[in-house]
């Protein structure tokens, strides 16, 4: 893993466990700390955060979303 | 002084749409593939702290100003690469507004590159991602269902959010074949 590809697997972690939160007062140190000591963490985290905001669409979808009627929706959605 | 609220902003508006076309320029210009994630990841780095003194009065030329002289410098590091490559990049400065204007994304075109970066997870990963963002389970009650650990619930969730990610944003897993990005989802333990 590159030094990059690990500082986004660090922000996907943290951004999970932040929406799963609330973080323990020592999580939540780390969390900052970890935000502060490189201006390459803010970028990966606000990517992710952005990222992981956009795939939240799929809820429009609605539940249980099957293979096929994904595919097919697909292909409706880009008539 | 601008703050993280506002830098944050303007990453999010006027950054992150130009990633894809970042990404061709930066892949286009520099041929070890596994370095453009770190090239991107180093552009962004260095335009948020200058953002700290002032936002660029425009963000793209100033951008790829920012990319073009990281790959000089990288190319002068590396000594490897010839004194034509680093010649050329010195050119480059004319051809940084030759893209087509980026846009925003629709919600509807959204929502279609989520869906296909959905159909490029492992069915395990998508069925977790799905779960999260459609049923709004969390890690534990995921974990639960699945009769998993927590532990893997969140290590293919982070996968699944690094996909999407390359994908929405446009960057197509940054080049990666198709063989290597179901290599990356059983690498974190996706089968």
């Amino acid at each position: 893993m590159s030094p990059a590809q690990t500082i986004e697997q660090e922000a996907a972690g943290w951004l999970l466990a932040l929406e799963d939160g609330p973080l323990s007062t020592t999580d939540e140190a780390a969390f900052e700390a970890w935000m502060e000591a490189s201006a390459k963490h803010k970028a990966a985290f606000w990517r992710m955060e952005y990222a992981w905001e956009e795939a939240g669409r799929i809820r429009a979808l609605g539940p249980a979303i099957e293979d096929g009627d994904q595919e097919e929706e697909i292909s409706r959605s880009a008539l | 002084m601008a703050n993280d609220v506002e830098i944050k902003k303007w990453f999010r508006l006027e950054v992150l749409p130009l990633e894809r076309h970042l990404t061709q320029f930066i892949r286009h210009n520099w041929r070890v593939e596994a370095d453009v994630l770190d090239i991107v990841q180093d552009v962004y780095a260095l335009a948020i702290s200058s953002a700290q003194r002032g936002f660029p009065a425009a963000t793209r030329p100033y951008l790829f100003a920012i990319a073009r002289n990281q790959l000089i410098n990288r190319a002068k590091r590396a000594q490897i690469v010839s004194f034509e490559l680093v010649a050329d990049l010195e050119l480059l400065d004319s051809h940084l507004g030759n893209f087509d204007q980026e846009r925003y994304l629709s919600a509807r075109e959204t929502l279609r590159r989520v869906q296909e970066g959905l159909a490029k997870l492992t069915p395990r990963v998508r069925q977790i991602v799905q779960l999260r963002k459609i049923d709004g389970l969390n890690v534990k009650e995921t974990a639960s269902l699945l009769g998993i650990g927590s532990d893997a619930v969140r290590q293919q969730t982070c996968i699944g959010m690094r996909i999407l990610a390359d994908h929405i944003l446009g960057t197509e897993a940054r080049g990666e074949k198709k063989k290597d990005l179901k290599n990356r989802q059983i690498e974190g333990g996706v089968q």
